[in-house]
């Protein structure tokens, strides 16, 4: 499974820094939207600041909506997940696979993010730690479900439409334990052991194994 | 008329008597209460309205495992979840529309970011997506499990987005039925109004899910028959090889057959 | 009463009746259908038998 894991998320690592969509397209499209943020909320006493921990996961939580899709077209064009399954590679291989790459470009977004928030919005980082765990886990959940989600509407048309509406509710816990936990570590200077940190493992472990589990039955259409 | 058919009938009169029923007392036998005032008329409703909701889903939910695990798979589990869900998200949507009407004047505004309030408008998208996903098309098995898939995920997030939204914030008045330190608040006759309203809605809810899954395989059945007819009309056209035909049509008679 | 509570009321039934009436109509519909088509592939179904 590691294996069939590691193929497939070399390879769609691999197709994103050929293609440099990311790159060219994901962070120069959440830098705008911090800039956005900026003008709409506007610059006076401290509400930036304030604010960042929200405006930091809800652009996060838009991008990687966007890697989602991004990853599943990769596989839907020319029937490359045929291409897949013809290979052999495990079900559960597969979902590990195209999770980790996902999670791989959402970290490249929020590192961006994050130096936007500290440049742009002149947010002082404290409990660095519990920050960067928060993040861990609050992508592993939300890329899981995106996957899963993306997996499920791979075969309609408008999935571009249909995967916001499916996976941004069933998020909504992480959006809003990642949100409260950045503001536990950049406002109350929280450590580790922050309830809300807890609260993304366990929703981020439970997510992956539910795509691990089912996506045989998932990929099998 | 067969008896399964008259039962139906059945359920679906006395939900309708019921719900009458409920409206009646609700609105012209009980009095008004000491705090809400005639607000509390809207306590008859709310509440039976909101246990359907959450009943739906939860058939849904068991009928996902039952399609999904292989020896009960069936397309009947499928047909009852995709009924269910319909049936639910009618009655979530009800459900907050009633809360909403009673919180305004009540808490002053139309929406309050309680928990309980904020996890069934989470609940009402999500199977709001379960629905959407439902109508991807593709071969009924294929559609049955990702819908499955799809079910077993909500139900899963429905107890995180919970806990997660009680964490956050809570000022929603206790559980009222459930809670027994709370149950002296309601007696007599308005006790009796709501139990008959919970108990008329609760027919509603089978009679309507009855009738939607009815709908359900008469739509599915309905399907391979016209494809059949089609791929007849064209073997005919083709130079008439009926024969490739005939046994098609029988197996999916039998298969149409076994739904009822 | 108030206005909130005939709202409430009104909202509750439009919205089961209007969804009674939607399958309502839709069942009746099918029924016609499935039994058209039942006929029409009995009838087929026969003269195929006779050839």
């Amino acid at each position: 499974m590691f294996h069939d894991a590691m193929i497939v998320a070399l390879k769609d690592v691999r197709i994103e820094l050929r293609s440099k969509v990311l790159l060219n397209q994901l962070l120069p499209f959440v830098l705008v939207v911090l800039i956005l943020f900026g003008f709409a909320i506007g610059t006076a006493n401290q509400t930036l600041v304030q604010v960042s921990p929200g405006i930091f996961w809800v652009v996060a939580f838009f991008a990687a909506i966007l890697a989602v899709e991004r990853s599943l077209s990769v596989e839907s064009d020319n029937h490359a997940k045929e291409g897949l399954m013809v290979y052999g590679l495990e079900p559960a291989g597969v979902f590990l696979g195209k999770l980790i790459a996902v999670m791989v470009e959402c970290f490249a977004v929020e590192v961006v993010l994050g130096l936007g928030v500290v440049v742009l919005y002149g947010v002082k980082l404290h409990g660095v730690m519990l920050l960067i765990l928060a993040s861990l886990f609050a992508t592993l959940g939300l890329a899981s479900v995106g996957v899963l989600f993306g997996a499920l509407s791979a075969a309609t048309k408008v999935r571009e439409t249909l995967l916001p509406l499916l996976v941004l509710p069933a998020t909504a816990p992480v959006l809003l334990a990642a949100t409260k936990a950045w503001e536990d570590g950049i406002v109350n200077h929280s450590g580790i052991g922050d309830p809300w940190l807890g609260l993304l493992v366990v929703f981020g472990l439970v997510f992956l194994a539910i795509g691990l589990v089912s996506f045989e039955s998932v990929l099998e259409d | 008329m067969n008896r399964s058919g008259v039962l139906v009938r059945l359920i679906g009169l006395l939900a309708i008597i019921g719900i009458v029923g409920t409206y009646w007392m609700g609105l012209v036998v009980t009095p008004p209460d000491v705090f809400q005032g005639n607000l509390v008329r809207l306590v008859y409703l709310h509440p039976p309205v909101a246990w359907v909701a959450y009943l739906a889903y939860g058939v849904t939910s068991l009928a996902s495992i039952a399609f999904l695990w292989k020896r009960t798979r069936n397309l009947k589990w499928d047909r009852l979840a995709a009924s269910s869900a319909e049936v639910g998200v009618l009655f979530t949507g009800l459900t907050l529309v009633t809360g909403s009407i009673w919180g305004r004047p009540t808490w002053g505004v139309w929406w309050t970011w309680d928990a309980r309030l904020t996890t069934t408008a989470l609940l009402f998208l999500l199977y709001l997506g379960y629905l959407a996903i439902r109508r991807i098309p593709g071969d009924r098995y294929k559609v049955g499990t990702r819908s499955a898939v799809a079910g077993l995920v909500a139900f899963i997030d429905v107890p995180i987005v919970h806990q997660s939204v009680v964490w956050w914030k809570t000022l929603h008045q206790g559980a009222t039925v459930l809670n027994p330190s709370l149950s002296p608040k309601i007696h007599g006759e308005m006790a009796w109004t709501l139990l008959l309203g919970f108990v008329s809605f609760t027919l509603l809810y089978v009679w309507f899910t009855i009738k939607r899954y009815q709908v359900a395989s008469m739509t599915d059945e309905l399907e391979d028959v016209e494809v059949d007819r089609m791929i007849r009309e064209r073997l005919e056209s083709d130079g008439g090889v009926l024969s490739g035909g005939a046994p098609r049509a029988e197996s999916n008679f039998v298969d149409g057959g076994s739904l009822k | 009463m108030n206005g909130y509570v005939e709202g409430g009321y009104l909202v509750v039934t439009g919205g089961i009746g209007g969804y009674a009436a939607w399958l309502g109509t839709r069942a009746k519909k099918l029924r016609r259908a499935v039994v058209v088509v039942r006929d029409e592939t009995s009838v087929q179904r026969r003269s195929q038998d006779k050839s």
